[in-house]
């Protein structure tokens, strides 16, 4: 239930930041690495993918999957299912634009178009017990 | 703990004496006491509360996911590719603990599939693929799939925390109200 989960995360958005970085081990000092691991992944995918509509054959397989997930919460596809409900700072509007001219994050947009499809959630009431 | 011990003086005169490290027990105040006692009910629900899921989970799949977690994507998606049906919950701030309760990974996702609590996305996904073949994730062909498995394995490792790493500086923004009204 996307509004719940919403409604959850909500008081943790002050705190969560600072929590996340810790957990994550994320570093300022490593912003431009991290962004040249981004891009070189994103230029494996055009190479493995060679002009193909997939990654590995002929087929959409868990290589699909991975690649456009990993990229979801950068790309937000309109068929993401929970979507990013935040104001987002400039920095991620400004990286955001950037990666979209990637031929690697049009691609992973096409695969979530085609593959993503509905949720196989049951909406019978979680944790009956 | 039990439940029905959580009442039981001698129960929590024992238990504020191992966890404050007074010497005697007849030491223990009542703070200490009554300390005891919140711990004590909080640890007999909890037990409570990761027992649960593997009475539904042996009807239905139970995911428990964070909404705007990559590595959490993909498991959905695997989930809703095979079409099976599953039930999705949301933890609390206590996520952390309750994963590794279950696991002994303090990471989300974690399916109950069958009773068991699996962790990690990839352990996950070759599980569904055992237990719901079709549609099938993995080539048929065998070098297909290693290197199908070797670059969902690159891309986990590297383009994942990556790109986490590359957004997910201090401030993060404002969740947007208007939306979560109700």
């Amino acid at each position: 239930m996307p509004n719940k989960a919403y409604q959850t995360l909500r008081p943790l958005v002050r705190i969560f930041p600072a929590f996340y970085r810790f957990r994550h081990k994320i570093k300022d000092a490593r912003l431009e690495a991290d962004r040249a691991t981004v891009n070189a992944a994103l230029d494996r995918i055009e190479q493995e993918r060679q002009g193909r509509a997939y990654l590995v054959v002929d087929a959409f397989t868990v290589a699909d999957l991975t690649a456009a997930a990993m990229l979801s919460p950068i790309l937000q596809p309109p068929e993401i299912q929970y979507p990013l409900r935040l104001e987002l700072p400039t920095y991620v509007r400004d990286y955001r634009a950037a990666l979209l001219q990637h031929p690697a994050a049009q691609w992973a947009a096409g695969i979530y178009r085609l593959h993503r499809g509905h949720s196989a959630e049951s909406l019978r009431r979680a944790a009956a017990a | 703990v039990v439940a029905g011990e959580a009442g039981s003086e001698i129960a929590i005169r024992e238990m504020a004496h191992r966890l404050t490290g007074v010497g005697r027990r007849f030491w223990v105040t009542d703070e200490h006491a009554s300390c005891a006692k919140a711990v004590m009910i909080l640890s007999a629900r909890s037990s409570k509360l990761e027992v649960n899921p593997s009475r539904p989970a042996m009807e239905m799949p139970l995911l428990w996911h964070i909404p705007l977690s990559h590595y959490n994507e993909k498991v959905r998606w695997a989930l809703d590719h095979k079409r099976i049906a599953h039930r999705r919950q949301v933890l609390g701030p206590n996520y952390l603990f309750r994963a590794w309760r279950a696991t002994r990974r303090g990471t989300l996702p974690i399916l109950w599939l069958d009773g068991r609590a699996i962790g990690d996305s990839t352990r996950i996904i070759a599980a569904l693929e055992a237990r719901y073949p079709e549609p099938a994730l993995y080539p048929a062909d065998a070098a297909a799939r290693e290197r199908a498995l070797a670059l969902e394995d690159y891309f986990d490792e590297q383009l994942g925390p990556a790109l986490r790493a590359a957004v997910a500086r201090r401030y993060f923004g404002t969740i947007r109200t208007s939306h979560c009204a109700s």
